[in-house]
């Protein structure tokens, strides 16, 4: 019970402030024009939910970011390992990451329209493409960066230098590799509502700045709110895991 | 944080010897070939990928037309204005959150909540507060930069090595001049770094939110070109973003080892 | 002492191993130079050096992590070509697995070998209690003692049961009073399991207590300048004395040799430290 009451005074300021929007806007202090009332969004929600409207199109784009995403955290964690044990994928990836990195990304969208037309396939590619470095990156240190007293200690015990890979180096470069993801995972809701912004067949981003142009602005906090809240609770379920999954690291 | 990684390993190449830095610039010209050749015997499509020296011709001519540099003032603009008021309201709230109790009661769950969440679908609510030009592109982009920089402020200054406020303390050091001359010349590392995380994400915001909206700036620039599928004039376009943002890089690490001169990482290479 | 190193096999043998690190735009560093040693069976030999002499590099060629750059070394008249499980090595900073528990460290050795699973239980059930970490089985390494962690590092490496133990500073890491007590821990377990052992350390009375014989080295580049017999200081039937005239001579024996090298060597650190800032 305590607890729960520290938690709740830990988020209180959340509860006023909704508070302080519904009570300006009823009495007129901010224009409904501006910013619609708390309940009113809140009634949007519900409605939009019902009709399964929101629930649709939240589909459509968590299966663009699930997709994206996962290939970025398997094509990255496979490259940047690569660079980092193997000189030929080194000398061959280091100048395209090099050019790579500080090119935005979402700014090739025009192109990327072009070649592979409107669909999920465009999201999935802007996604991949544009969260793909930071995995990269830091799969790369991770791995080069690995104690060899570590590799020499598996190997004076029988582990053969092919096996290494997997008794060693990855382990021991997994909360790099770990740390790197969660940037990912953040940079690829950027990017999925950005692509949808610019251009997409349904989804997420798409409804809300429709509901802005024509006009619905209830509707239009309510994807903004949803967007908001799936962000947050992926980054959440994501250190969770990482917290399970490093439950040996020595913080200190 | 993606800039973190590239702080990280600028710190590093530092270090290294300059025949690989050499070896860096040989290669990246050797990519560049690729792709001038692949491009023109149509290995790769053309239409695409233009050939390198096509991509040099178009900016030559769109800056000599007087379409490339305006749009690029405007994106740069934009971009040190929201870096600017991000710095402002980022490194104050912060350094009060780390002080005041109460201002860290209120902010810190706004902060942790907003902290993972894709700030760009807040983009139709600041059109509609902000209309279509500057305002809503430069204050998104602060909204935006001022997350990550908060909290890099915040937990650099809560983190200021205790014994160095012993010493300081013992040394006379009032509380009320502890502030400017111990806590935030201690933190400015790590605030430095905060500072430097956000210039990438300023400029692809800045872009982005051109890209939304029309008007002057690179992001207005690539969209009206895509729509025409002119691609030269898109990759000029996307160039041109990034040699900005590389510069505007490359300026932070320059004013961060003027201003870390004391720091250990500041140190003369022969 | 020739007796009785006519009685015992020779175990590893060293001839002419020279190895050189190449420096960019600066002649190539010399660590270790022309070392001739033979280290018999059952033998514990320790290499003392001032620092930067090449004494763990010298033990990782012996290891097979690191390649000669000239001679050859034997191991029971083989040549070492790369690691071995005959060869198992305890670092300074124990490199203990951290995602691996206590017991899962000990196993690793045991199910990389695909030892059959009752065995590979049973050894690392008798190795616990060897080193006296009962109840510790299922910690991580983070939430161990420095002392701790290196006597996990030690039955990690008996688990595969070499019969040559390398130690690079085993206890260079700890504090004095847990440094003491972890070398009265070696000696108990290599008087219950002879084998082989190669030790290197920069503390000249932790070589004289354990080793047999004591090797010294030079500055860099590093030689052997002189083997000294440490078994008479012994007392033959305590292993525990700390403390005696005899040691306290040996000591000051090693020393003699030692003092010269010592200064020599940090005046090298301090010219290439020199070197490194301008």
């Amino acid at each position: 019970m305590a607890r729960l009451g520290v938690e709740a005074f830990r988020y209180a300021p959340l509860v006023l402030l909704v508070i302080a929007w519904e009570l300006a806007v009823r009495y007129g202090v901010i224009s409904p024009n501006f910013l619609p009332e708390f309940s009113a969004v809140a009634g949007t929600l519900w409605a939009l939910t019902l009709s399964l409207e929101l629930p649709e199109n939240l589909g459509i784009s968590m299966y663009r970011q699930a997709a994206g995403f996962s290939l970025a955290v398997v094509i990255g964690v496979a490259l940047g390992i690569g660079m980092a044990r193997v000189r030929a994928v080194e000398l061959a990836f280091r100048p395209l990451v090099t050019l790579w990195y500080p090119v935005p990304v979402v700014a090739l969208f025009p192109v990327l329209v072009l070649i592979l037309k409107l669909g999920d396939q465009l999201q999935i590619t802007v996604i991949l493409l544009g969260s793909i470095l930071p995995v990269i990156l830091s799969a790369y240190n991770a791995a080069r960066g690995v104690d060899h007293y570590l590799a020499w200690s598996a190997l004076s015990m029988g582990t053969s230098p092919e096996r290494l890979l997997w008794k060693i180096v990855l382990p021991a470069a997994l909360p790099g590799i770990l740390s790197g993801i969660r940037v990912t995972l953040a940079l690829s809701f950027v990017l999925l509502v950005a692509s949808e912004q610019l251009g997409a067949l349904g989804g997420i981003g798409a409804f809300t700045l429709s509901a802005g142009e024509n006009g619905f602005y209830t509707g239009m906090f309510a994807g903004i709110l949803t967007i908001g809240l799936v962000g947050f609770v992926a980054d959440r379920l994501y250190l969770a895991l990482i917290r399970r999954l490093l439950s040996w690291r020595d913080e200190e | 944080m993606a800039a973190n990684a590239l702080s990280d390993r600028t710190t590093r190449q530092r270090e290294t010897p300059s025949w690989l830095a050499y070896r860096a610039v040989y290669s990246v010209v050797l990519v560049l070939l690729a792709w001038e050749i692949a491009s023109r015997t149509a290995l790769i499509n053309p239409f695409f990928m233009p050939a390198p020296s096509l991509l040099v011709v178009q900016a030559v001519k769109l800056t000599l037309q007087g379409e490339l540099l305006p749009h690029m003032g405007a994106t740069l603009l934009r971009a040190l204005g929201a870096i600017l008021l991000a710095i402002a309201i980022g490194v104050s709230l912060g350094i009060a959150m780390a002080r005041i109790a109460a201002v860290r009661w209120f902010f810190d769950p706004l902060i942790s909540l907003g902290l993972p969440t894709p700030k760009i679908a807040l983009w139709p609510i600041f059109v509609l507060w902000f209309g279509f030009h500057d305002q809503s592109k430069i204050y998104l982009t602060t909204f935006a930069c001022a997350f990550p920089l908060v909290s890099a402020t915040y937990l650099a200054t809560r983190d200021v090595d205790r014994y160095l406020l012993w010493s300081a303390r013992a040394l006379g050091t009032g509380e009320r001049r502890m502030l400017w001359k111990v806590i935030f010349r201690a933190a400015v590392p790590d605030i430095l770094t905060g500072i430097q995380t956000i210039i990438p994400f300023a400029f692809i915001l800045i872009v982005l939110t051109e890209m939304l909206s029309g008007g002057i700036g690179l992001g207005s620039m690539i969209m009206l070109a895509g729509r025409l599928a002119d691609i030269p004039t898109v990759l000029v376009g996307v160039i041109g973003a990034s040699i900005l943002g590389f510069a505007v890089i490359r300026l932070g690490e320059y004013l961060r080892a003027r201003v870390l001169v004391w720091h250990e990482e500041t140190t003369d290479h022969a | 002492m020739n007796a009785i190193a006519g009685s015992n096999a020779v175990k590893i043998r060293a001839r002419g191993v020279t190895k050189r690190f190449a420096v960019r735009r600066r002649a190539d560093v010399i660590a270790v130079d022309g070392v001739d040693l033979d280290v018999e069976e059952n033998e514990l030999l320790a290499i003392v050096g001032p620092s930067g002499c090449g004494k763990s590099t010298f033990l990782y060629m012996v290891g097979g992590f690191l390649e000669v750059s000239e001679g050859e070394i034997l191991v029971d008249g083989r040549r070492v070509t790369g690691p071995g499980t005959d060869r198992g090595i305890v670092f300074q900073h124990f490199a203990l697995f951290p995602w691996l528990t206590v017991r899962e460290n000990i196993l690793y050795g045991l199910r990389e070998r695909k030892v059959a699973e009752a065995e590979r239980e049973a050894t690392t059930a008798e190795l616990i209690a060897l080193i006296g970490l009962r109840g510790f089985e299922d910690v991580y390494p983070k939430q161990l003692s420095g002392g701790m962690k290196q006597r996990v590092a030690i039955a990690r490496t008996l688990a595969i049961d070499p019969e040559i133990l390398l130690m690079d500073e085993p206890f260079g890491a700890l504090d004095a009073q847990t440094r003491t007590v972890m070398q009265d821990e070696l000696l108990r377990i290599w008087n219950q399991r002879k084998k082989t052992v190669l030790f290197v350390t920069h503390d000249v009375h932790e070589a004289v207590r354990l080793a047999d014989r004591v090797v010294v080295m030079t500055a860099r580049p590093g030689r052997i300048k002189a083997i000294i017999d440490a078994r008479e200081a012994h007392a033959p039937d305590a292993a525990n004395v700390r403390e005696s005239p005899e040691i306290a001579r040996k000591v000051n024996e090693i020393w003699e040799h030692l003092r010269d090298e010592v200064a020599l060597a940090q005046r090298q650190e301090a010219v290439s430290s020199s070197g490194r800032g301008g």
